[in-house]
């Protein structure tokens, strides 16, 4: 019996250790996993020093612009030429930056950037970033192979100094313990190798199509009811602020980038290409449509996308059980369960107000 | 290059930093006060008489001012017989975010004699019966009612940023001007999400409108609007810009537009086509007024966001693709280089040379660079004065006088609006860490308007490398 005992304790430690060893190694990020899906969930990098990378200088100035137009080789502030730059409000409105907010790359080759936005919301750095030899550049509709198909099937690397090879996973992380990261892996450089740098307000600004930058717990709408909440004038203010712009109607797809994507095979002579560009897109909405109550259907020529809506997320019976709540939730440190991140905890005012529509039946009204 | 007016005849004293305000009358209006630092004072500017003395006050959107209850904030300074106020009279707050983006003076809607006026907030609570919020407010003010408002109109949906853009003019020909909002981020169908509307809204109760929404063909549709007679029958028009064109549609009774048959269709693959537009009156003296449209982002020689303006004949009909130099086009105006944003402001500013009547006008680059003795400033901004007498199919910006901004990342002539006796207010919503500013040049002389210039700018610059 206590034989039984013992050698069953053994197994299930090693059960343990085996189940341990797969855990860890789904937490393990490096250069063969650094595509969109597979860091969909990282935590945010700890243990550096926080704002370590942020660029000198004041940098008070056009918080929201582009600022590689100007912040660019050959631009009007040439001089400066940053990596990455951009501004973070306190909602996807920008109706007023946010200061202290700590934005957090990690590079191809696993290197963090940490930078603080100052009173504008605005950060940038010069750092260095690694990059990948294995990159697309897609711009305007077309795709651009920076590495090279040898005739023999071998793949000649792109130049490390090509901009548009440097890949950064991104996190925002304010001090009320919002979090939230960016769901694609972005290059710095955008569509030649020598004039651009990466603006992220050249798409996140307050007037950009995705809306502005955002990492805050604070509120969508100054005050809310107790009690007989409105779909429309309570709670999609809220979706519309936090859910955009990936839970929205259409075609939501980002491309994979990773070298894995590319098999450096002799044997692999026809394909690589191909491969790169048709199989390696997910859909980060999710199939989503958070801006409607019941979903939408996108036609675009011979295109169709059906979504589901906010009515497909709620528990009227246990309404903190409802996944459109639930899975935004601030987590513990380390701990990620939402690809959009995190930014409200049950005591926030459009928690409970979302809370409240829930259990009064998640009407359509 | 034209001539080149510094305007550093202007008071720079009077320019001065300004770090809070309140409004100081008992008019029901807002006492509380705002925090101006990033309040982005001139992002938009105008003139209407606010307190009823009869003389035209300067109006400053502040739309980022800070309070503890919202965002946003306009100034009034007081018009007197000789210039404006030095500080702020008034503090009108309403209608919740962002309060201040856009003003326009309405003229009179009530047939009191004194002209009416409206202000968006775009990230406001919505209408007066309050069934949407966050889509955007527009709040209707009568002239000289101290503040009294007459009615709050508000967008469609949530972040649909209504009252982006506005315009009035008697749309339906009942004597009784109306006003023109955009909201260039609504969406009316999910396959056309974030694509845009315009409105309507009928003088004098403003419920009853008319909206146009994005199609598949006119896309982006309110990143610039405007309103005036451009086809001589008396009535004014509906000018509104969409992807790459601005379409135009005839005013009348019963008027009730079609988005995809406008009566007129300006097209042009210049960059940011149609984000400025304004009626600026009978350049040819056919009896029809003239539209200029701004391109702000348009890439010249390679230079990316240099800018242009074209100006296009008021007796263009149907469709009219202004990129290949059509008869319509009375001529195409370049920025002077690289991010300069020529075109992201016009306004017409009346004849200010006497020289018969023929219209001049006014055209911002708020991101134009100075030179001066101490070095660049980048970022500074100027205004070009056009006359039009000078307006051939060969006029340049040579053909201009130019008024300068006066800082780096000033961004004079961000907005811009001409007073009744025709003075022109400039803003400059960038300088001194967004903290912002106008100032008031007579445009005949290039003399500053005493009181005319108010804001921050000579705290700094916000850059310090």
């Amino acid at each position: 019996m206590k034989r039984k005992l013992i050698a069953t304790a053994i197994i299930g430690l090693l059960g343990v250790a085996v189940f341990g060893m797969l855990y860890a190694q789904t937490l393990t990020y490096d250069s063969t996993n650094f595509n969109a899906d597979a860091r969909k969930l990282q935590p945010a990098p700890t243990g550096h020093t926080v704002g370590k990378d942020s660029g000198p200088g004041q940098g008070l100035h056009n918080s929201g612009e582009d600022c590689g137009i100007c912040h660019t080789p050959n631009g009007k502030a040439g001089n400066y030429v940053f990596t990455v730059a951009g501004t973070i409000y306190e909602d996807r409105a920008a109706r007023r930056p946010l200061k202290g907010a700590e934005v957090i790359l990690q590079d191809y080759a696993g290197t963090v950037i940490s930078m603080t936005t100052n009173e504008a919301g605005n950060f940038w750095t010069y750092a260095e970033m690694a990059g990948n030899h294995y990159a697309l550049s897609s711009h305007s509709g077309i795709t651009d192979y920076l590495y090279a198909v040898n005739a023999d099937g071998s793949v000649t690397q792109a130049s490390p100094t090509d901009s548009r090879t440097w890949q950064y996973k991104a996190w925002v992380k304010n001090s009320d313990g919002a979090i939230r990261q960016m769901v694609t892996i972005a290059p710095v450089g955008g569509s030649s190798a020598s004039t651009a740098r990466m603006s992220c307000n050249m798409h996140h600004s307050p007037f950009g199509s995705t809306g502005a930058a955002w990492a805050s717990r604070k509120n969508s709408l100054a005050t809310y009811p107790t009690s007989s909440l409105s779909l429309r004038k309570h709670i999609l203010p809220i979706f519309v602020s936090k859910c955009a712009p990936c839970h929205i109607p259409g075609s939501r797809m980002t491309r994979l980038a990773t070298m894995s994507d590319v098999t450096t095979s002799s044997t692999n002579t026809s394909n690589v290409q191909l491969t790169n560009t048709t199989v390696t897109s997910i859909d980060y909405s999710n199939n989503q449509d958070f801006m409607s109550y019941a979903g939408s259907i996108y036609t675009s020529g011979s295109t169709t996308v059906t979504k589901q809506g906010i009515k497909d997320f709620v528990n009227t019976s246990n309404p903190d059980e409802s996944p459109v709540l639930t899975k935004t939730k601030v987590q513990d440190p380390g701990t990620t369960i939402h690809a959009g991140g995190s930014f409200w905890t049950i005591d926030d005012a459009d928690y409970k107000a979302v809370r409240q529509w829930i259990a009064e039946g998640a009407n359509n009204n | 290059m034209g001539n080149r007016l510094i305007l550093l005849a202007v008071s720079i004293a009077a320019f001065g930093m300004a770090l809070g305000c309140s409004n100081s009358n008992s008019s029901g209006m807002t006492s509380q006060s705002v925090n101006l630092v990033g309040s982005k004072q001139g992002l938009a500017v105008g003139f209407v008489d606010v307190d009823g003395d009869g003389i035209e006050d300067k109006i400053v959107g502040a739309p980022y001012a800070a309070s503890a209850s919202s965002t946003g904030a306009v100034l009034v300074y007081s018009g007197m017989t000789s210039g404006y106020s030095s500080s702020n009279t008034d503090l009108l707050k309403a209608g919740n975010d962002n309060f201040g983006y856009s003003f326009v003076n309405l003229g009179d809607v009530d047939g009191d004699g004194k002209a009416d006026f409206a202000i968006s907030a775009i990230h406001g609570s919505g209408d007066d019966a309050g069934d949407t919020s966050l889509s955007g407010t527009v709040t209707i003010y009568k002239g000289g009612g101290n503040g009294r408002i007459i009615k709050k109109i508000g967008g469609d949906g949530p972040m649909d940023k209504f009252g982006y853009a506005l315009a009035a003019g008697d749309i339906d020909g009942d004597g009784k001007p109306d006003i023109i909002v955009s909201a260039p981020f609504n969406t009316n169908d999910p396959a056309l999400y974030q694509s845009g509307a315009g409105y309507v809204y009928f003088a004098p109760d403003f419920t009853t409108r008319v909206a146009l929404y994005a199609s598949t063909t006119n896309k982006a549709l309110g990143l610039g609007v405007a309103a005036g007679d451009v086809n001589g029958d008396g009535i004014a028009d509906l000018l509104i810009a969409a992807s790459g064109k601005v379409l135009v549609y005839f005013g009348g009774t019963a008027f009730a537009p079609a988005i995809n048959a406008p009566n007129i269709t300006l097209t042009s693959t210049a960059a940011g086509f149609g984000k400025a537009i304004a009626v600026i009156g009978d350049l040819d003296g056919d009896g029809k007024n003239e539209i200029a449209i701004g391109a702000p982002n348009a890439v010249i020689n390679n230079l990316r966001d240099t800018g242009s303006v074209f100006i296009v004949k008021g007796s263009a009909t149907g469709l009219v693709a202004l990129d290949t130099a059509p008869a319509d086009l009375l001529v195409r105006i370049n920025g002077a280089g690289l991010f300069n944003r020529f075109g992201a402001s016009i306004s017409s500013i009346g004849d200010v040379d006497g020289d018969g009547g023929k219209p001049d006008f006014a055209v911002g680059a708020p991101m134009a660079d100075i030179t001066t003795l101490s070095g660049q400033n980048i970022l500074s901004g100027k205004v070009y004065l056009f006359k039009g007498k000078d307006i051939t199919s060969t006029t340049t910006l040579a053909n201009s006088t130019e008024f300068e901004g006066l800082v780096k990342n000033h961004q004079f002539g961000t907005s811009l609006a001409k007073s009744a006796s025709g003075m022109l207010l400039i803003g400059a919503p960038r300088s001194n860490m967004d903290t912002g500013g106008v100032m008031m040049v007579d445009p005949a002389t290039g003399q500053a308007v005493p009181g005319g210039s108010s804001g921050g700018a000579t705290g700094g610059t916000g850059d310090c490398h």
